[in-house]
């Protein structure tokens, strides 16, 4: 039998949402499942709403819900209208009582909405009407039920784990194994396991329907953010710098707590990015991390790593902008950003991963390319990739060799000429040489010499030119029909939503999937059909195929909310009735 | 005068989140809004700051009455659950 449910927790930010979800997801895995988890947090601190979206069964968000486990009434009103039909609705009973417009934390603009579609209502009278399974449970009764154990216990803290555990239960895991799921987030899980207790009891005589055990296997549980700090740790990364940013940080502090690498918090991005790359010209293996905003301030540096030829890796993690954006939310909207970064001619390899995987597999090649190319690489991911939590294999993880280093020689040029553009590297101090962001010969001396110039112009392209060569069978992954009827292209973290689209349209589609941007890889043999772009921007990747190729429409997403499987399926459809634009809209 | 119990007293701050819950700093305990007890006081609008619980948020004292006469929830401050931080998305 398969399993394949999607689910939400939703409840304030701050209040224990983090906990229950990181819960739900334990459990289903510990039960076999394949899960993937979208954290969607408000950029306040807290008490406005967040959830956690989870799917088992699959590596992609769907929509409508099955099941939602709401914390408080402003849960429920936002995630009304994604719940299917006949959802499990779990819930605080005294939250029913609530009308939107009593939700001091509610955006007016979804007050808005829930006036316009069911009048200031109370949820009782909303839901009358509903066929939901709705479950309210008397959370004030059972948190006193909870406090006669200890005088002084976490209140969030209990009334998630009450709420999951319920949920949990009603939706078939036993009892067990919501046990172990508790025991595994806590590290003083008593009084947790008791509120589970508290709660399943509650509903121990409802209906239900036990799931029956899946494939298990010994696979790590991580965030992109995680992932991808400990696929830098195994590449044998040597020094990091930072400025903390959204959706960055959380992937520097893991790197951070390792104790294992140098971890420099700096006072602005333009010094991390200096930093990363002084350790680099000094033999260390270097990166730093950031989003938009950040990526911004270190364009300067960027050019300085192009012009001397200084091996780093920008880890890119895009959120929603322009400026501060919705900080917390996902997009793809640095692409052209990372593209085009730097002044002057700069070239540099952009890579972009679809999932965790990827991410883990493209961190290593990230260095790989930028110290045989001693070039700036930038690698682009997403909000939604870096707090999604999925399985990943845990031999994913490749190790590296220490950075290779040219002999010492008597007359070392640091710039010399070469035939594929590639000159001699030895960290400083272990040779005479000079490096500054000036033009220069090839001992690295300033010059303004037209000839020389020239001479390092055609030498810092012939490099890229030579990446693209090596990289010609890696830059892009094709699925699907090999004759479709149209052709698909999209970046980074669209990857499993048209994957999953694909597979159920059962129609003719091919898929090509592009891993690295810069060099932009020649397409030409592969666009079959008509040529569908998918990206989470206003049409970056379409500026980019139109330029080397073509393209037919587009689908694009704008709301900064992760992409979802049924409206890739939608888009697509629009897309095959001649619909040259599609905006998609999900997601709340 | 007002019902004595806790969401009235001034010993009592309701949770940030879940007003029906709250701490007394007396007893130095968790207590129910709807609890009462024999060390009951009056909450005093002698503060610079005030908690609404109805609004979620704090604030100032001039603006106690005004919320007052919507009937909304003031308490002298907001109870934080002592671990709330490891919730809260550190980025």
């Amino acid at each position: 039998m398969k399993v394949d449910l999607s689910l939400a927790i939703g409840g304030f930010q701050g209040g224990g949402i983090e906990s229950a979800g990181q819960i739900a997801l334990r459990a289903f895995v510990l039960k076999g499942y394949e899960v993937f988890g979208s954290r969607e947090f408000h950029s306040n601190i807290i008490g406005a709403h967040s959830y956690y979206h989870i799917r088992v069964g699959g590596k992609a968000l769907r929509l409508p819900l099955d099941a939602l486990i709401a914390l408080d009434a402003e849960s429920i009103f936002t995630h009304l209208q994604s719940l299917s039909k006949e959802a499990l609705l779990i819930c605080d009973q005294y939250s029913l009582t609530t009308k939107a417009s009593e939700i001091p934390s509610m955006s007016k603009a979804l007050k808005r909405r829930i006036e316009q579609n069911y009048g200031d209502l109370s949820l009782n009278k909303i839901l009358t009407d509903q066929e939901l399974k709705i479950v309210a449970l008397p959370m004030r009764d059972l948190l006193k039920e909870l406090s006669h154990e200890r005088s002084m216990i976490s209140v969030s803290k209990a009334l998630n784990v009450m709420g999951i555990s319920a949920g949990l239960y009603l939706l078939g895991l036993n009892k067990e194994t919501i046990k172990k799921a508790i025991e595994g987030q806590f590290s003083n899980p008593g009084i947790n396991l008791k509120a589970m207790e508290i709660a399943i009891e509650k509903v121990k005589d409802l209906e239900r329907k036990e799931l029956p055990d899946g494939k298990k296997e010994d696979k790590l549980i991580l965030s992109g953010n995680e992932a991808v700090a400990m696929a830098k740790i195994s590449s044998g990364l040597d020094f990091l710098s930072f400025y903390p940013i959204t959706p960055a940080t959380d992937e520097t502090l893991f790197i951070e707590k390792s104790g294992k690498i140098i971890t420099v918090q700096a006072e602005d991005e333009i010094s991390a990015i200096g930093m990363a790359l002084g350790a680099s010209l000094a033999g260390l293996r270097a990166s730093t991390s950031t989003s938009g905003p950040g990526f911004s301030l270190m364009n300067e540096m960027v050019s300085f790593a192009v012009q001397a030829e200084i091996p780093i890796v920008i880890t890119l993690w895009m959120r929603s902008s322009p400026s501060t954006g919705i900080a917390t939310r996902t997009s793809q909207q640095d692409l052209l950003h990372a593209i085009f970064s730097g002044h002057g001619d700069t070239p540099k390899v952009v890579i972009a991963s679809g999932d965790h995987s990827e991410a883990i597999e493209d961190t290593a090649r990230a260095f790989e390319l930028a110290e045989k190319f001693q070039i700036p690489v930038i690698h682009l991911l997403d909000k939604f990739i870096a707090s999604a939590i999925t399985t990943v294999d845990k031999n994913a993880f490749r190790t590296l060799p220490k950075r290779d280093f040219s002999e010492n020689s008597d007359g070392y040029l640091r710039y010399k000429i070469t035939e594929d553009g590639i000159s001699p590297f030895l960290p400083i101090g272990r040779a005479t040489m000079i490096v500054s962001s000036l033009e220069h010969d090839e001992y690295g001396s300033a010059t303004e010499d037209p000839v020389d110039r020239e001479k390092m112009i055609l030498k810092r392209i012939k490099k890229l030119e030579k990446a693209s060569e090596v990289l010609s069978e890696e830059s892009y992954s094709v699925y699907g029909d090999h004759e479709p009827e149209i052709t698909i292209v999209s970046f980074g973290s669209t990857k499993n939503a048209i994957m999953e689209a694909i597979e159920e349209l059962k129609i003719p589609i091919k898929f090509v999937q592009l891993r690295i941007l810069s060099p932009f890889p020649d397409l030409s043999k592969e666009l079959v059909g008509k040529v569908l772009v998918i990206e989470s921007n206003a049409g970056q990747l379409s500026f980019l195929l139109k330029v080397h190729c073509r393209v037919d429409g587009t689908a694009k997403k704008l709301n900064a909310r992760p992409i979802y499987v049924d409206e890739v399926v939608k888009a697509i459809k629009a897309f095959m009735n001649g619909e040259k634009e599609v905006i998609m809209s999900e997601g709340v | 005068m007002k019902e004595r119990k806790c969401a009235n007293c001034n010993n009592w701050s309701p949770h940030n989140l879940y007003s029906f819950v709250g701490y007394c700093y007396e007893k130095k305990k968790l207590s129910f809004s709807e609890y009462f007890c024999e060390l009951f006081i009056e909450l005093e609008l002698e503060e610079e700051f005030y908690w609404c619980g109805t609004c979620r948020s704090i604030i100032e004292s001039e603006e106690v009455k005004e919320h007052i006469s919507k009937r909304h929830r003031i308490s002298r401050r907001a109870f934080m659950d002592p671990d709330y931080r490891e919730e809260i998305y550190e980025g």
